[in-house]
């Protein structure tokens, strides 16, 4: 799963990426909206993978086929070295306008975990804010998190 | 005489190993001090064959990485990991080596070197994630050959079948695309000829390594799966190809049988005859396996002898006459059984309990594995059952000594002995 920065408050426009495939808890959810406004996410990117329309003329499942490969967006459980993944979210960052990014980090997807780590990076390298947030699939409790989150907003906010 | 032959044999196979793999990590320190090149490959299908017709080294970072559990420093290297970065969830593996690259390639046994390309297969899910870590370092070219697993447990397809051919046929595809790169990355001409010998020393290797483990149903024991198994895979998988890895390997089969001939077991005075399914616990290599020892318990075979041979227990051997065609069949077969082992572990000790006379199973699902480990409480019920045999459960780690309590586990053990021998004790009673 994979957020974009988002504001609340004026000024807090952030994304949230989270490499993760399914949807992370409502609850984690509302709790981040109350502190920024989530202006582009990964959430469910499965259900718009393919980004642009597929041709309808010639063989449809050659089209498919290609659709998958060549006119899809990116998840760390893709491997293409055409599409290194973390320019790809620098790329949807600075489309979106974000001014930050909440790397969603599912402690139960390796793949996901794998990829925070050249996602947070790649974030320090271009300058990007960003909020690496740990969460559990089954976890019901956030105000831990909430503070943490809020810490963030609020420096980049007055920081 | 006969002492003095004994002598000569018994013993030999853990010997030589530990040779042989001093002198691999030489020839790797050696190759990282005069920056040549080398191959990262793992475990289930290194494609050693290929590699080694251009004479790469092979890197595995597997076992690079349980190397420092074994030598007790894994925790200085998973620390530098974590403070990178990497969460403490992900493969202990994988932490380690990224800690080893950082490191400029030290590890406790010599400097290992920089990859000149890598290559994966789609057994577990981490190669891939692993080698894009690599492909970020040193933007190296990263070979990912997708095998083809079992579309469902038990459910096997062979030469003839017409999926079979399908999957066959794209994995020999697959198979030329490597070749071709790696002529582009050594600059070297490919050489059909001496694929044939390298695959006529592997035919010997997976032809012996399939009878050393059979031989291992003789009663007692003759070589314990956890600890000497892991010695002789490791030959298995460094030597892959090689004339010293087919000699290694005929030398341990002659040891087995000699041993089997003459009813001479291990130091244990076996009393329990055990399988092992998961992955051994590095951190404390020796004392994990004594707290079984030491009740009279004997790992006969294990699935990990299984998997991480990448499938070579099946002992498949290569036709010469049609190098490469047979090599994708041997792939196909050797691989998709190695993720079968993993995947449907069930199965696997259902076959080894059928064969070896086994008391009991003992499960070790790791915490930073999932790959292995995330399946097992499943296939234990299966098992139970299916075998009605008795099992253990308990819970270790192959790299982080951080999330393994020496106690809890002889706790359990201990128990799982008590009751294995009342249960003895009730079947010689209603006998």
């Amino acid at each position: 799963m994979r957020i974009p920065l988002c504001e609340p408050l004026p000024g807090c426009e952030k994304l949230h990426e989270g490499g993760f495939c399914e949807q992370p808890p409502l609850d984690m959810l509302e709790m981040m909206n109350r502190y920024c406004y989530i202006v582009d996410d990964d959430l469910l990117i499965g259900l718009r993978w393919i980004q642009e329309d597929i041709p309808i003329e010639g063989d449809p499942l050659l089209n498919l086929a290609n659709a998958y490969i060549e006119q899809s967006s990116y998840s760390p459980v893709q491997h293409d070295q055409r599409k290194p993944k973390e320019n790809m979210l620098i790329e949807r960052t600075k489309n979106a306008n974000a001014e930050a990014v909440i790397v969603a980090a599912a402690k139960m997807c390796e793949p996901g975990l794998e990829e925070q780590v050249a996602y947070s990076l790649a974030l320090e390298k271009a300058g990007i804010p960003h909020f690496v947030n740990e969460f559990e699939e089954n976890m019901t409790s956030f105000d831990q998190l909430e503070i943490q989150l809020e810490t963030f907003v609020e420096n980049l906010l007055f920081g | 005489m006969e002492k003095k032959l004994t002598e000569g044999i018994v013993g030999r196979g853990n010997q030589d190993g530990a040779k042989l793999f001093k002198q691999w990590f030489e020839l790797l320190n050696q190759t990282a001090e005069t920056n040549g090149l080398a191959a990262y490959v793992f475990v289930m299908g290194s494609m050693a064959e290929i590699l080694q017709v251009f004479n790469l080294p092979m890197v595995f970072p597997e076992i690079n990485s349980l190397q420092t559990a074994v030598r007790r420093v894994a925790h200085e290297y998973l620390n530098e990991a974590e403070d990178y970065g990497y969460s403490p969830d992900i493969c202990g593996y994988v932490k380690a080596d990224v800690a080893l690259q950082l490191r400029g390639g030290n590890h406790p046994m010599g400097r290992i070197p920089k990859p000149a390309l890598a290559v994966l297969t789609n057994a577990c899910n981490t190669y891939i994630k692993w080698g894009e870590i690599w492909e970020r370092m040193y933007g190296i070219p990263v070979f990912v050959l997708d095998v083809p697993g079992s579309r469902q447990g038990g459910l096997l397809t062979f030469s003839g079948d017409v999926s079979f051919e399908n999957d066959r046929r794209y994995v020999e595809a697959q198979i030329r695309e490597l070749i071709t790169l790696c002529e582009e990355v050594t600059g070297k001409k490919f050489d059909i000829d001496r694929l044939r010998e390298v695959q006529g020393y592997a035919n010997t290797m997976n032809r012996s390594w399939k009878r050393i483990l059979e031989l291992n149903q003789s009663r007692p024991s003759l070589f314990n799966a956890l600890t000497d198994g892991t010695i002789y895979l490791g030959v298995f998988n460094g030597f892959r190809g090689l004339k010293e890895g087919a000699e290694y390997f005929q030398d341990l089969q002659e040891e087995m049988e000699y041993k089997a001939a003459n009813g001479i077991g291990t130091l244990t005075d076996e009393k329990y005859r055990l399988v092992f399914a998961g992955v051994p616990c590095y951190p404390i290599f020796r004392r994990f396996n004594e707290l079984f020892t030491n009740w009279g318990g004997t790992f006969v075979n294990s699935t990990y002898l299984w998997f991480a041979s990448g499938g070579g227990n099946r002992g498949y051997e290569y036709d010469l006459d049609r190098p490469i065609e047979s090599l994708a069949e041997g792939v196909l077969l050797s691989v998709r059984d190695a993720m079968n082992s993993m995947f449907h572990q069930n199965l696997a000790l259902e076959e080894i309990i059928d064969s070896y006379d086994i008391d009991g199973v003992i499960f070790n699902p790791i915490k930073s594995c999932r790959t292995v480990s995330t399946g097992l409480a499943d296939g234990r019920r299966a098992l139970m059952a299916s075998r009605g045999i008795s099992s253990l459960f308990i819970e270790s780690d192959m790299m982080d000594r951080r999330v393994v309590s020496e106690a809890q586990l002889k706790n359990r053990i201990d128990a799982f002995f008590e009751g294995l021998a009342a249960r003895k004790q009730r079947e010689l009673t209603t006998a």
